[in-house]
């Protein structure tokens, strides 16, 4: 593991802890929904901006920068842990026990809106939650996403199309 | 698309984060990634597998028993060999002996 800086940009972690709650719940978006992947990938991604891996331009709003950090993030983590795991992973994930742990008809709810989400394609999900659940613009999600604009919408108006179809 | 679909677009990814608390920014910062742990396990145990397997002590297989001569004599009877059989074989095979008499047995 990295060594933690002893001094960090206090006024940056002051910002970044203001918008917290967004950052997790577009981490959690980015991991699948996988809460303990979506705390490791919050986490490095903070680290990475704290200890100036990761530089803010100021070409964009600090919320944008640190979604588009994030997203990578995740992506990077998928990445090693496809090569690591090679599969095993999966399989000692399926003998541990499911946590149930909340109402069963909110859980139901939220199950399925997930598993319809899940069928999307990772740009689909990640455009529809940046635009409806974070309110960004397209033109936003598309920087976040490292897409051109065009695709982003593509993305968006197929996404939107197909959760429909997947919530009916 | 219009607004209605929006509308029960946004409601569902409500619904998908519904619940979900985020963990103290403080305390996310300092803990120590769990994570990472998890991505070596399978690693570490399919190495370690490897490395058994390659370093498990094998014996070297016994040396096979010494063979015995009269183990390598086969039996054989070829159609021909009555041709080397000569008449008499039994008696030329011994000393001739005499009874008291001085007659052939």
């Amino acid at each position: 593991m990295r060594e933690r800086p002893a001094l960090i940009d206090r006024a940056l972690a002051g910002e970044l802890a203001g918008i917290h709650p967004a950052s997790f719940a577009w981490a959690l978006t980015c991991c699948g929904f996988d809460r303990q992947e979506a705390e490791d990938v919050l986490q490095t991604a903070y680290l990475k901006m704290l200890d100036g891996r990761a530089r803010f331009d100021g070409r964009s709003s600090l919320k944008t920068w640190l979604f588009a950090v994030v997203r990578r993030t995740a992506v990077d983590l998928r990445r090693r842990r496809w090569v690591a795991s090679l599969g095993l992973e999966r399989l000692f994930a399926a003998f541990a026990p499911a946590s149930s742990d909340e109402p069963a008809m909110e859980s139901d709810e939220r199950a399925r809106v997930r598993a319809a989400l899940a069928r999307l394609s990772r740009r689909q999900r990640e455009v529809l939650d940046l635009v409806f659940y974070h309110d960004f613009t397209v033109e936003e999600a598309a920087r976040i996403m490292n897409v051109s604009v065009g695709a982003a919408r593509v993305h968006y108006q197929r996404g939107k199309a197909r959760l429909r179809g997947e919530l009916r | 698309m219009n607004g209605a679909d929006d509308d029960r677009v946004r409601r569902a990814l409500e619904a998908a984060h519904r619940g979900e608390t985020p963990p103290p920014f403080g305390t996310l910062l300092e803990r120590r990634p769990r994570r990472r742990a998890r991505l070596l396990a399978p690693l570490a145990f399919a190495g370690a597998l490897v490395a058994t397997l390659l370093l498990w002590p094998h014996a070297p297989p016994p040396p096979p028993p010494p063979l015995e001569l009269s183990s390598l004599r086969l039996p054989s009877r070829g159609p021909l060999d009555f041709l080397l059989q000569m008449p008499g074989e039994a008696m030329l095979a011994e000393t001739p002996r005499f009874d008291a008499k001085g007659d052939w047995p």
